[in-house]
């Protein structure tokens, strides 16, 4: 069954991925197994995901994230808590953040 | 700022180069994990060949190298990431080449060699790239002759009359 997201919770990237931006692209490797595979394991952010994934440094409730981000971006709350709420299912189910 | 796929996996045609790549690896072995990522070239054939998948691991410290270990290291001239086989030592580094090139060899200070080559896959299977005790032959007739690749043609052509098969065929 699915957990629940708390918006008062605090994420964080986990330490089983290795990520970098490179060539204008930010990319996530899992590295859990103790090994990097950048044949099938590759992944990439899209921007709203990298922007994100910036202010969920373990220190920030999601709350707080979805506060910065009305403050960069012209959009509602209720739509960039959809958006936070829907990029951190994603990253949850591959491992890439652990609570903070 | 609405989209509807936030992560999304590469496919493996990707390419990653120059020092972007590098940056990478340096990234992946810092932590002790192996990277696996696609060779190109031809400078090792034919124990590694364009479009093998190299798993390259960290080493801990340059005394764990040895002779015939195949490494992937910044060369110092052109500060370019290859992958080729050490066949000597001096004072100053690592003498490494490739197994298929008649180009000098190149001095490479330890602190260069960024991570050793423990396993080449060739078409979903573990190939034969000398990485075993024999490697240390290798690494002679690399360093003082390119005989290497004729013997190697030569010996799979005696295998094939004699019908021999090793284990990663």
């Amino acid at each position: 069954m699915e957990k629940k997201i708390d918006i008062n919770a605090i994420y964080k990237p986990s330490e089983d991925v290795v990520a970098r931006d490179v060539q204008g692209e930010f990319i996530i490797i899992p590295i859990a197994s103790g090994v990097a595979d950048m044949e099938d394991e590759l992944f990439s952010l899209n921007d709203s995901g990298k922007a994100i994934w910036d202010k969920l440094d373990g220190k920030r409730s999601l709350k707080q994230v979805v506060e910065k981000l009305a403050l960069e971006f012209d959009a509602p709350k209720e739509e960039l808590e959809k958006d936070v709420f829907g990029i951190l299912k994603e990253l949850l189910k591959r491992r890439m953040l652990v609570e903070g | 700022m609405r989209d509807s796929c936030y992560l999304m996996r590469e496919d493996s045609e990707k390419e990653i180069s120059g020092e972007d790549f590098i940056c990478l690896l340096h990234a992946v072995l810092e932590k002790g994990v192996s990277l696996k990522f696609k060779a190109k070239g031809f400078s090792m054939t034919p124990f590694i060949k364009g479009g093998d998948v190299i798993t390259l691991a960290p080493f801990g410290r340059a005394d764990y190298l040895s002779l015939g270990s195949v490494v992937a290291f910044i060369k110092p001239e052109t500060k370019h990431l290859v992958v080729h086989r050490i066949v000597g030592r001096t004072d100053n580094g690592f003498i490494i080449k490739g197994d298929n090139v008649k180009e000098p060899h190149d001095i490479v200070p330890g602190t260069n060699v960024l991570g050793l080559v423990k396993k080449v896959e060739r078409n979903g299977r573990q190939a034969y790239a000398a990485l075993g005790p024999e490697k240390r032959v290798q690494a002679f007739l690399s360093r003082n002759t390119n005989l290497l690749p004729t013997m190697v043609t030569a010996w799979r052509q005696i295998r094939n009359l004699l019908g021999i098969k090793t284990k990663y065929e």
